[in-house]
Order: structure tokens, then sequence, then C-alpha cells
């Protein structure tokens, strides 16, 4: 989350001459980041990023005590000025009766404030509301966001005279409750979440997250209830997601804003009122505070400290940084027992918390940079990563290119595709089982391309009762070429894999197993599509080695007319599979029904002759025409 | 009758007109007439059918030696006369061999795969559909907890395990950090994970669909300093010897102390320019292992510490030097014109 903060606002809080850029530079080294300096209003407004752990700094007050601890280290004076709060002594009886619920809401503080008047904002605060992207309304009004936004804990003004039963019920909404906030929209509540009811059933506020329409502070206003909560964070997390109700008093209240800081932001919003709508204190102060956290100590160890730094840094300095930081600590040999300020209590409660207050504002950019020395792992799992590359690296090699295919499709290609609940776009919708669909389109893309060949390896994501969907990687080549040459570059993958495949016309295997298939997907265009784990699998860095030849083949052509739609798949294993002496058919000429295989004959022992061939040659003649 | 001097005087002579001739047609011919099946050397041999046992085999060595002398001064005049051409065009262009593309994100995966395995990381793939246990709850992110807003989570329609949780299509590839622990169980650790990642966004710099790699290292005694290295090392691999890294206090739920990386800008090496605005290119997030983390992968926080850290690929890739992709889309628009540059 991110939080804008003018300069002129922030030396209110911060004592310093620090230049914006060394501002700049220095927080987004050892605290905030921030991210840009905008030009406002020709002054300038940091953009800061503030992680959600640190809800204490989301505010001016808040970045103005990290720029306290954090410029001294680079050698520029800064200092926390300290707050000017008015003193509240009033005895005059509070008439409102508040029926609170302690595990719904760990801290009510409230005050009446009469004689209102309500008008527009004096110049000065509408230019700083409007600096920071928040809209002037009146003057109440703007003081509640302005004292949000200083001091990080919001606060609400009801209505004194609208709050007709005087009365402040906290509870959990039932399920189907309407009511309608103050920006006129009617909301359902989906039951738990934390609600204000004024005794008869009504709501009058969804309390920490937006006022409610029926309470809220008009223009004609003469008494304002003024008024800060600390609803529990879980409660306000889950009806602000629930509700879609995403204001700046949720962001901060979801994340455990320190109940403390409720009474300093009714105090400073009391002081504020009296300037800028001439508002009497009209009621003593209320406080409900039934449970004060309770603020754990941690202990600390000096030694661990000095691992996690990798180096060993002095006693003082360590105490220096934390006292900086607003923490109690006290050493007693070598151990630091350490006390966050409240401000802090939900984020620092293990040493490492502390380790990082230190080293971040010691200055990560003031470690040094050595590798480790430590072992070496020697326990790799199966996955052969080096192969998977290498078969790419060769499909590149013989023309093809790679491409990545969103694994996200449209529409379901199988009975039981994964679907997301929560699509993004209609287009990424089910996990697909199958490449070839997102190929087509690839090619589709580029059909202005005369020769699109493509290839993909990408996991297809395959569901399993109960159990992780299998994630199975495959190979998938894509082309518009022609079929022969597609089906050449897969022969050639194996050869350099050293796999003997059979193609039959439905797919093909490898010792039994399929490894994939190869077809014509659309018209003129044909697809293999590879399971990679097989393929690594029974591939083979090396061959396993012949002896080279000492005898002499024997060459000879022959051809086969043979009926049409023959698979030469079959014709070429029955040539193979007539005589070991046959060493290899390659088909040499395909024309009309007739196929010219070149038969090469060896006897790698002794040495053929014409004569030895003749039995051979009838038989294939033979086998081929049984075929037919 | 043949004799000797016939065959020495016949191959002086044919040796001689050899090394007279200018064109391969010539040399050719010249063949024909010597080595060919009408040939004189086979009429030489022919001849020594007619010979007494004693003459034929002096006289058959020498028809021997004539032959291959012929042959010889033929192959040789042959190469030297064409290694004298006419008219050679070398500006015309080449007949290429077709000249496929490995993707970007291969290239890129490759090179960083190479980087850290020379650290001495070892690669691994975890699941891309996992578990909510494995991609939040054991990386000290409860179900519930606001941090876990951070990442635009897609989730599948499927009934939830009932101890690891829902399934998720994972943000990030941290989900391969309490895997790891669990396949090693004993540290050293030194991982590297590179997946694909899946969150609900969609322009300029984000794509729904996307790749990171992880690395964890877990031993005795592992520190922020072992952090800085190991980023600068990679920085000064993948950008060049100039390259330098930065950390900013971060935070994350899975790690204590947290930072975000920057790397300087490849282009003005962090002085600042309109490719970077800062100098800087905010590139990944990391941090020191929290010890709910090691423990959530058995083992003990006490013992042993650990950094890790996280970074897309297609980032990383597009603040290369002086390739100027500022749309990270396009890797997934398979476009071959696009294509066919990398």
């Amino acid at each position: 989350m991110n939080i804008l903060i003018p300069h002129s606002w922030l030396l209110e809080h911060l004592d310093t001459k620090a230049k914006p850029k060394d501002i700049q530079r220095c927080l987004s080294l050892c605290g905030p980041s921030v991210e840009r300096i905008n030009v406002v209003d020709s002054e300038p407004v940091y953009d800061i990023e503030v992680t959600t752990n640190r809800i204490d700094a989301m505010s001016v007050r808040g970045i103005a005590r990290e720029a306290a601890a954090i410029l001294p280290q680079f050698g520029i004076k800064a200092k926390l000025k300290s707050l000017q709060l008015p003193k509240v002594s009033s005895t005059i009886p509070f008439d409102i009766t508040i029926t609170n619920n302690p595990k719904l809401c760990h801290r009510i503080l409230a005050i009446k404030l009469e004689n209102v008047k309500i008008s527009d904002s004096p110049d000065w605060l509408k230019n700083r509301l409007n600096q920071v992207g928040q809209r002037p309304l009146n003057n109440i009004i703007d003081i509640t966001n302005s004292v949000m936004w200083e001091l990080g804990h919001p606060i609400h003004a009801f209505d004194y005279d609208r709050l007709t039963q005087k009365t402040i019920i906290v509870r959990e909404a039932k399920k189907g409750e309407k009511f309608t906030t103050l920006d006129n929209k009617t909301h359902v509540l989906k039951g738990g979440e934390v609600v204000f009811d004024d005794g008869t059933g009504q709501i009058i506020d969804l309390p920490g997250i937006m006022g409610t329409k029926n309470t809220v502070v008009t223009d004609k206003t003469k008494t304002v209830l003024l008024w800060t909560e600390s609803i529990d964070s879980r409660k306000i997390r889950q009806a602000s997601m629930g509700l879609a109700i995403r204001t700046q008093a949720a962001i901060l209240n979801e994340k455990d804003v320190d109940p403390e800081l409720g009474a300093t932001a009714l105090l400073q919003s009391i002081k504020l009122a009296r300037n800028l709508a001439g508002a009497t204190i009209g009621s003593r102060l209320i406080d409900i505070y039934p449970h004060p956290p309770v603020i754990t100590s941690t202990v600390l160890n000096q030694e661990l400290i000095d691992t996690y730094l990798g180096l060993h840094l002095e006693p003082q300095k360590i105490i220096a940084i934390l006292k900086s930081l607003g923490c109690i600590v006290d050493l007693r040999s070598n151990i630091y027992h350490l006390q966050p300020p409240s401000w802090r209590a939900k984020d620092l409660t293990i040493p490492q918390d502390y380790i990082e207050e230190i080293a971040r504002i010691y200055g990560y950019h003031n470690l040094p940079s050595l590798l480790m020395s430590t072992a070496i792992p020697d326990n790799p799992p199966d996955d052969n990563f080096q192969l998977e590359h290498q078969i790419k690296t060769w499909l590149a090699a013989w023309g093809l290119t790679e491409v990545y295919t969103y694994s996200l499709v449209a529409q379901p290609d199988a009975k039981n595709n994964l679907k997301l609940t929560n699509p993004l776009t209609d287009d990424m919708v089910y996990l697909r089982q199958f490449l070839i669909p997102s190929h087509l389109q690839v090619i589709h893309q580029n059909k202005n391309k005369p020769d699109v060949s493509i290839f993909e390896m990408a996991n297809v994501y395959l569901p399993k009762p109960k159990e992780l969907p299998i994630h199975e990687l495959h190979l998938t080549l894509t082309t518009n070429k022609d079929f022969l040459w597609l089906k050449g570059i897969v022969e050639a993958l194996f050869k350099k894999l050293h796999i003997s495949a059979t193609f039959t016309p439905t797919e093909i295997l490898v010792s039994k197993t399929k490894l994939g298939t190869i077809g014509r997907v659309a018209p003129n265009i044909y697809a293999a599509d590879l399971a990679v784990g097989h393929l690594i699998k029974h591939s083979s860095a090396y061959p396993h080695y012949r002896p080279l030849h000492t005898t002499a083949p024997i060459i000879e052509d022959m051809t086969f007319t043979l009926p049409p739609q023959t698979y030469l798949g079959q014709v070429i294993t029955a040539i193979k599979s007539t005589s070991s002496l046959i060493e290899s058919e390659t088909l040499k000429d395909r024309y009309e029904n007739n196929s010219t295989f070149t038969i090469t004959y060896r006897n790698p022992k002794s040495q053929l002759t014409d004569h030895d061939i003749v039995p051979l040659r009838s038989k294939i003649t033979a086998r081929v025409s049984a075929l037919g | 009758m043949l004799t000797l001097d016939q065959i020495l005087s016949f191959k002086n002579q044919a040796l001689a007109l050899i090394s007279q001739m200018e064109k391969s047609a010539d040399l050719k011919q010249l063949r024909q007439e010597y080595l060919g099946r009408k040939g004189q050397i086979n009429s030489l041999v022919k001849q020594l059918a007619h010979l007494e046992s004693g003459q034929k085999s002096n006289l058959g060595r020498a028809v021997n030696e004539a032959k291959s002398a012929i042959t010889q001064s033929l192959d040789h005049k042959l190469l030297a006369i064409s290694h004298t051409p006419d008219w050679l065009d070398v500006t015309q262009p080449g007949t290429q061999p077709p000249v496929g593309h490995l993707h970007p994100i291969t290239q890129a995966i490759n090179e960083i795969t190479r980087i850290f395995e020379h650290l001495g990381f070892t690669r691994v793939r975890y699941p891309e559909v996992d578990w909510d246990y494995y991609t939040f709850e054991a990386l000290n992110m409860p179900p519930g907890h606001p941090a876990r807003d951070e990442w635009e989570t897609f989730f599948i329609a499927a009934p939830a395990h009932p101890r690891l949780g829902q399934l998720v299509l994972t943000p990030h590839t941290s989900n391969g950090q309490v895997r790891e622990m669990e396949r090693v169980k004993t540290p050293p650790i030194r991982m590297i994970n590179i997946a694909k990642c899946y969150r609900r966004q969609q322009d300029l710099t984000h794509t729904s669909m996307f790749h990171q790699f992880e690395c964890l290292v877990i031993d005795k005694g592992i520190n922020i300093q072992h952090f800085k290295a190991t980023i600068d090392y990679f920085a000064r691999h993948f950008y060049g010897p100039k390259a330098k890294s930065r950390l900013r206090p971060f935070h994350f739920q899975f790690t204590e102390p947290s930072f975000e990386v920057d790397f300087t800008c490849s282009l003005c090496h962090g002085q600042g320019c309109k490719f970077c605005k800062s100098g800087w290119h905010e590139v990944a997030g990391a941090g020191m292992v929290h010890p709910n983390v090691l423990k959530a992968g058995g083992i003990d926080p006490n013992q042993y510490t650990g950094f890790a850290f996280g970074m897309g690929v297609e980032r990383a890739y597009t603040l290369k030097p002086r390739l100027q992709l500022d749309d990270i889309r396009y890797f997934y628009s398979n476009n071959l014109d696009f294509l066919s540059q990398f």
C-alpha cells in the first residue's frame, strides 16, 4: 500500500534540513520505499510504499518517525517533533448509552462537541487533502480525514442529533440485514460483520470501515459525536472484503492499528474542530478500554544477530538503533531483553523481527558481499533439464520456431478439464490437456507466412481425484509445410536420442510404450505430440557401439506394386523381418501404386554373393504380396 | 611384344600431356582415354596376358605404377585448375539451411540455470498447480491472512484437500521451498526452481501466465552477505560486469528480514535515464527464510538459517542491455516476426 505525504506536512512532525532527494534516497535504503516525488501545488509530495506489517508507518507522523531514526545514520540531523495535544478535563456527563462487546471491539473513545459550525475547510486544509488525493467535503469530515492521514488512526464523526435513540450497541450483523453507507449505496450483510445498532435494530454505522447515511454529519449538523474505535482486525477484513468496501479506514483497521493511537487521534481532532469549526467540548471524554493489549517482550542473542549479519556488531550500536525505533532495550550478558513500542507490538514478536530492524537501520549497503563456502548439495532429482534443452536446440537448428502458448484456454478440450473459479478473461478459463489447439491458433495468427513450423514443450494438467493434477510435460510440433518433413524431424530426433521407435497408423511406440502420436490435425496442418518423460526415459546419450564392417554389402532396388492405401510401415516391417541379413531398407521412390526400396544385404561374418541373395529376394516378394 | 620402355614412355607422355591441360573437360576426356574401360591402361593390361610369367610380373608392376601416377596426376591437376575459377560472386546470397528459433524465455531460463549451476545450485521442478498449503500456509500465511492479497491468485474449482486446502495456480515459485525441504530433509540445500506461474493480471508488464525462478539456500551459518554475493554474481553474469545490486527493506510473510532487490539500469549504470527513471530496476523479492517456514519444512531454525528469492524470468530478461523490449505480452503473442528476431 502507498501513502502520499507532502514535504511541508512531514516537516510539521520532523525537524530536519534534509533535502527531499536525500529523504527519498535514505528512506528507500533503510525503510519505506519512496517510489516517486511528485510536485503538487509547487511542493514535493512523496509517494511512499509502506509494507503491510508496518501499519504504524502509514501516516505522516509514522514516516517522520522512520526518518528520524534513519537520516542520522547518513549523517543528516533529524528529530521527531513532539505533538501539542489539548487536555480535556470536562466533567459534563456523557448521555449516550454504549453497550460494547469486548470480543468485537477492543477500545472505544468518544466525546460530544457542541456549537459546531459546518462550513468549507480553510484553503490550507483543502490543499493538503487535494495533495494526497482526498476530496475536501466540509470542515468536520475534512478534519477526520486529515487526522487519519496525519496520525494513521481512523476517526469518525456522527451527527449527535441524528442518533435519536442515544444508544450505541456493538453487535454482529445478521445475514440479510440492510443498510445504506454515506455514499448512498445500499448493502446486504452476509452475517458476522461488526455493526452499531441504535437499540431499535437499525444499523447506524459500519464501524472501522464506513459511516452510514442515517447518522453522518451534514451541512445542518450542530452537535458532533467524535468517535474512535478498535474493531477486531479479522472482523474488519471479513466485512471489508465481503462487502467490497475498501476504504482507507478499512485498509488501516484490518492491519491492527495501535489502539493507543486512538486517544491521540481524538485529541488532535478536538484541537482542529475547536480551531476550524468553533466547537466546544460538550461532555467528558469516554474511554472504554477493558483489556489493553499485553505487549510481549523478546529475548535476542548477540550471537544470532552476528549469524544473520555475518559480522559482529557492537552492542552500543545495536542498542542505539533499537532505541531510535522506540524499543525498550536491556542488555544482560550478551542477551538483549526487548520490548517494542505499542505501535510495533504486533510486528516485533520474534528475534528475527529485531534483527531486521538492526540490519536495515545499520544499512544493507554497509554489509559486505561474500559467497557461501558451505557444502554443495549432491542430491539432484530425476529431471533431465539439460536433455530437454538439447531437444529444443536440435529442433530450432532444424528450422522450427519455439512458441510459448497459454496453458489457460477458452474451451474445454477434454471431459474433465480443471476450471478456474475466478477467471480474469473469457479466453483463459480451463487448464488445457492438449497443446495442438493452441498451435492451430498460432498458425492461424501467422497466416500471412508461407511456412509455419513451430514447437513447444509445456505441461498439461490432468486432474486426479483428491490429488494434485498430473503435470505431464509434452513436446508438440506443428507445421503447415508437409507431413513427410515433419515426420522426418521426429525420426531425426529419435536418431539423435538413440531411440528406435515404431510408427503404427495410430501411435508412436517404443518397446510397447506409447511415445506419442503424429498425423494430420487440420487440412494441410500436421502435428506430432510426444510425452517428454517417455522420450527421455527411452533415450540414450550415446549408442550401443557396433564394430565397423569388414564385409561388403550387396545393394539393390526392388519395386513393388501395392494396393491403394497400403501402409508402407507394414511393407517395411515385412521386408525387414524376412531375414537378419537385411541391413537396411529405405524408401527410394514412390509413384502412384509403385514403391521402390533400396535394400542392403550384408552378412557381417562372411562375404555375400549374388547367389545368396536370390532366395531372399523371392521371399521378400512373397511376403510383400501377402500383405495385399 | 610389350616392353618396359614402351610402358615408361607412355607414362611420361601421359604425365606431360596432363600437365599442359587447363580445362576440366579436357582432363575428363584424358581420364577416359587412359583409365576408361576401353582406355590405354586396360589395353596394356590386355597385352600383359600374352607375356611369359617372369616378364608378366615385372611389366605388370610397371603398368600399375603408370596407372597410379596418371590417376594421381589427373586428380591433382583437376584440383589445381578448379582453384583458379573464372569468376565467383561472393556477394550473392547463400542457400541457407532452415533457421529456427529458441523462444527468448527458453534462452533466458537456460542462461539462468547455467549461472546458478556454477554456484552449486540444483535445479528442480515443482508443481504449477499446487495446494494452498505449499503456496501460502506453509509460507507463514495462514488462511485469511491479508498478505495473501498481494498475489492475485487463480483458484481451481475442485474439492479442497482436508489437510492441504484448495487447489490454486501457483502465483509464485515459492511453493518449491517447503517441498524442497521435504525432499532433501537435511541441509545443505541450494535449490533453483523454475516454473510457470499464474496471476490475475494482464497489462504492459504483466501476463496472466509468466515464469519465475526461485532460489533457496539453507545451511548452518547462512547470512545476508551470502545472499548479497549470490545476487551480485547473478547480476554480473546475466547483465555484464558493471551490473550492481542493492537491497531495500521490505516485508514478506515467509522471510525475516525481507528485502526487495534492485539492479542497476543496464543503459545508464545507475545514473538515471529515460528507461529506468531512478537508475535502478526492482527485480526480485527476497529475504532470510522465516523460522516458521523452516519449521514447516522440518528443519530446525535454531541450527540452520537460509535465504530465498524469487524473480520473474520475463522481467529479468527485458532488462538485458540494449534489448529495449518494454511490453512483455509479446513473449506470448507467438508472432513469428517477433520470435524470429531471437
